[in-house]
């Protein structure tokens, strides 16, 4: 006479296991080894589509790849650069990427004028500008476009048309924009006694002077 | 505190973006306010945006000292100097700039996370250091 009870609460509590799990499904996949602070993801170990072989007999009891580094150097010709998310398991990476440059006056605008811009993007994320679609930064793209539309001296203009004019001249000056997003790293290790160190640096110094020449400079009045 | 967009607004070009200190005598507007300079000056421009940075650690949990490191290290130092020069006089009819200057620097710093589970380390470091004379 107490069996009937039992079954139907096993199978009531089976029945709202699966309803349970089920939904968990419908309302977020993969929802299970992922963390969602804010617009990010986090995804566990234990969630990753590649699962690295830590537990073959050859792998090493430290370390299973040897420690990399990698260098990128930028400069006001190559000032745009895309990196991948630094991850390092049970291993050790370092990645220094480094912008040192000066500007010293475009001799296109006699010294009178300089812009550039930086831009170093991951594959992160983003909501500096509340979306992740959206322009990457609207100042720079503007600071470039002011370098085409400054009324001073065209490229093809004469040498004489290059005098900056004596009734109006544009201000000049020094416009810089540097975009850094998206950089992310992470290390995992798995083994015991064993180490994982993941660096990113990032160094950016850019440095802009106007340094203009008397005979210059009395044209600019 | 309202002329001052108006201001903005009688030069802005129309496209809805921002005029920086060019083409309509030297107006820059940001996200809440707007601003107008003089139409002639020595201007130093800057911006810097740091977008979502993440660093995440993932260390054993029977390892007594930390041996899994994840750091996100940043260094942004700028250096701007738009010059030096002598004011013209006053009497010259073709004077326009008596050496004005304007320094403009926006600054956008947005997420830093950093996660670290078990005996790991995870760190996030920012320097940031701009200069404009």
């Amino acid at each position: 006479m107490n069996i009937k009870p039992k079954s139907t609460s096993a199978l009531l509590v089976g029945f709202l296991l699966i309803f349970f799990f089920s939904g968990l499904v419908v309302a977020e996949q993969h929802s299970l080894g992922q963390l969602k602070i804010g617009n990010e993801t986090i995804i566990f170990p234990w969630a990753m589509q590649y699962i690295p072989d830590i537990y073959s007999p050859n792998s090493s009891s430290i370390s299973l790849s040897p420690p990399t580094k990698d260098d990128i150097i930028m400069n006001s010709t190559n000032s745009t650069a895309m990196v991948q998310d630094l991850s390092a398991i049970n291993s050790e990476k370092v990645r220094d990427l480094l912008y040192n440059d000066s500007q010293n006056g475009d001799p296109k605008y006699q010294g009178a004028f300089n812009t550039v811009g930086i831009s170093v993007s991951g594959n992160g994320k983003d909501a500096v500008d509340g979306c992740s679609k959206c322009p990457k930064n609207k100042y720079i793209e503007q600071l470039r476009d002011k370098a085409s539309h400054l009324g001073v001296p065209q490229r093809n203009a004469t040498a004489e048309d290059q005098k900056f004019s004596s009734e109006k001249r544009d201000p000049y000056g020094n416009y810089l924009g540097i975009d850094v997003r998206g950089i992310s790293v992470s290390a995992i290790n798995t083994m015991d006694g064993g180490s994982a160190v993941a660096t990113s640096n990032i160094i950016i110094n850019p440095v802009q002077i106007i340094d203009l020449a008397p005979e210059v400079e009395e044209k600019l009045r | 505190m309202l002329l001052v967009p108006v201001m903005a607004q009688q030069g802005i070009s129309g496209n809805g973006g921002v005029d920086i200190l060019g083409q309509n005598g030297g107006i820059f507007e940001t996200d809440g306010s707007a601003f107008r300079f003089p139409e002639f000056q020595d201007t130093n421009a800057g911006s810097v945006t740091v977008g979502n940075d993440k660093a995440l650690a993932f260390g054993n949990a029977w390892q007594k000292s930390p041996a899994t490191f994840a750091t996100n290290n940043l260094e942004i130092k700028k250096n701007q100097d738009s010059g030096v020069c002598t004011c013209c006089s006053s009497g010259n009819a073709s004077c326009q700039d008596c050496c004005i200057k304007v320094n403009i620097d926006q600054i956008k710093i947005a997420n830093r996370d950093a996660l670290a589970f078990g005996f790991a380390s995870a760190t996030n470091n920012d320097k940031i250091v701009t200069n404009q004379q």
